[in-house]
């Protein structure tokens, strides 16, 4: 693999490593240190592969000159050194430097104490989506901007100021304590799930940036649950939901990169191994209580069944039935709706959509749209017009047209 | 029925001929339970119809699990896979007095074979709901023979 290649990918993977190992030595306070010294690193190695080649164990070039780098930087940087020696309650740091841990347990305890971090309540829940992908999966600001479709700009002053609220609120590395770490870790589920959901449903067209942000929040996941106080059935509900959605990527977007709806799906191309993991995990979230992620993987599950059946559709309804109950969401009421329609036919679905009070979202109208189409030609198209208008992104709008003119 | 049929008195009979060779001393092919344990073990299943008031029933996610995943696996012909999981409610934990629970197990076989297959055609079952007798009979025999197995008889 060329440099070119090379380089990229070592940063996605070995950056957020280096990052988490030295924040975990310095604080977070101390977050824009140590990206400047994986910084510093990488473009070393820039310059140093460019000329000499690609070293035999890249990875391991990495991980040393890290560790020299932030020996020099405590070293030349004495009053950082001691700042932060001295708030660690560690001998002086300006003579004799810490050794770099960058072995595979502590770059996962380490990794796991920054996703807390980045999911601290004090920040706003885009922005930890936003820094969870900087910091987390080492995805750069103009990825980050192409997936949230949005200038690069804002991404970064979103960045610094929740660094900034990172600095002011004092958060800390250490893991919540037992107490606190249900609701803690309900949020970083909330913050996995939204950073999947962005390269699910994102309007960007780059299926492989799209890709690449689905399996980072499957990676989170199961970086949770490879740690006992983490390792909870909301947790494995939460990675067989995302097995199951992710299994139908392939099948989801034809080769223009146009969205292909469920029912026109080929079957086929549904990953099966996917949907292995899937079962996997939701077998293994049955114990105690089922929680809102439990009943979205059951109702996932039985989407990627791939016979059509009454009796689907049936246990589908009845999902999202308790699932209502549990947390309304408007989007899964909508949601229900479809299901109802394939269980007691589009009227009785028209009549509970209309109930929903939905009419200001394209998707209340692209769904009434498709609920008339078979019997109120004139109906579904002012539907679609409708939901035309209200549709945000160009890539929703083109869907929608499509529609309007298979009418 | 796809498997010998134990709601009838020769393979009911049978199955209690090798459950009489086994021997405190008996050591398991494969797995962590010992013999005593094993027919502890066996007693659930029989215990789950005949007490089922003892078992709390399961919840809605838990009964999806069960017939989604479990039921399949428990119901159907196919043998069971060695060292395979078991379900919290079949886990055996201590020592169990291997002639008292040799006993119980043979008294339920004679149980189930005198109400006969009419007795539970259609019965619902605790864990996956209404099953049919070829069903119930696949979860009743399948289960008994891979421990008989299990234990060399």
């Amino acid at each position: 693999m060329q440099e070119r290649e090379l380089i990229p990918r070592l940063f996605k993977t070995e950056y957020s490593k280096i990052i988490a190992v030295l924040c975990k030595l310095f604080g977070i306070r101390h977050l824009a240190e140590a990206e400047d010294i994986v910084n510093d690193t990488f473009l070393l190695a820039t310059e140093t592969w460019g000329l000499k080649g690609i070293p035999a164990d890249p990875a391991a070039w990495l991980y040393r000159v890290a560790k020299n780098k932030t020996i020099d930087y405590l070293r030349h940087n004495k009053v950082f050194s001691e700042k932060v020696s001295a708030a660690l309650g560690a001998a002086s740091w300006h003579t004799e430097a810490p050794e770099l841990d960058l072995s595979p347990p502590n770059v996962q305890d380490s990794q796991l104490r920054m996703l807390f971090v980045v999911c601290h309540p004090a920040i706003p829940q885009e922005a930890q989506v936003g820094l969870a992908l900087r910091i987390l999966c080492g995805f750069g600001i103009d990825e980050i901007a192409e997936a949230f479709l949005t200038g690069k700009e804002t991404i970064s002053k979103r960045l610094l100021r929740a660094r900034q609220k990172l600095r002011e609120t004092g958060v800390t590395t250490a893991l919540p304590g037992e107490k606190e770490m249900e609701a803690r870790l309900e949020a970083v589920l909330t913050t996995i799930y939204l950073l999947f959901n962005e390269g699910y449903y994102s309007s960007t067209k780059n299926s492989v940036l799209r890709k690449e942000l689905c399996m980072e929040a499957m990676r989170l996941c199961y970086l949770l649950l490879q740690q006992r106080h983490t390792d909870t059935p909301a947790v494995s509900a939460l990675l067989s939901l995302m097995c199951f959605h992710a299994s139908r990527f392939d099948a989801r977007v034809d080769a223009a990169g146009e969205q292909i709806l469920y029912e026109a799906q080929n079957r086929e191309l549904w990953n099966d191994a996917l949907i292995e993991k899937g079962n996997y995990y939701l077998i293994r979230s049955a114990q105690g209580a089922a929680g809102k992620y439990h009943l979205e993987a059951a109702i996932a599950y039985h989407h990627c069944e791939k016979t059509d059946s009454p009796e689907k559709w049936r246990h589908i309804l009845e999902l999202y039935n308790r699932l209502l109950q549990l947390e309304y969401s408007p989007v899964a009421a909508l949601n229900r709706t479809y299901a109802l329609s394939k269980v007691q036919g589009n009227a009785a679905a028209i009549t509970e959509a209309s109930r929903l009070q939905l009419s200001g979202s394209h998707l209340y109208h692209s769904l009434m749209g498709y609920l008339y189409a078979g019997t109120d030609r004139q109906k579904a198209a002012a539907h679609y017009e409708e939901a035309l208008q209200l549709a945000k992104t160009a890539h929703d709008r083109a869907l929608i047209s499509r529609r309007l003119k298979q009418l | 029925m796809e498997l010998p049929n134990i709601f009838t008195q020769p393979v009911a009979g049978a199955v209690i001929s090798r459950i009489e060779q086994l021997q405190p001393g008996s050591r398991p092919g494969w797995g962590k339970m010992n013999v005593g344990q094993m027919l502890a073990h066996c007693n659930v299943q029989y215990e789950m119809v005949y007490d089922s008031h003892k078992f709390p029933r399961p919840n809605f996610f838990m009964r999806f699990i069960l017939k989604s995943f479990i039921k399949k696996v428990v119901t159907s012909a196919a043998p069971y896979k060695r060292n395979a999981q078991t379900a919290p409610a079949f886990l055996v934990r201590g020592d169990r007095d291997f002639d008292h629970e040799k006993a119980r197990l043979i008294g339920y076989i004679q149980q189930t074979a005198n109400l006969g297959e009419a007795g539970f055609d259609g019965k619902a079952s605790h864990s996956f709901g209404v099953l049919s007798k070829n069903e119930w009979n696949n979860l009743f025999y399948k289960h008994l023979d891979h421990h008989l197995q299990q234990f060399g008889v």
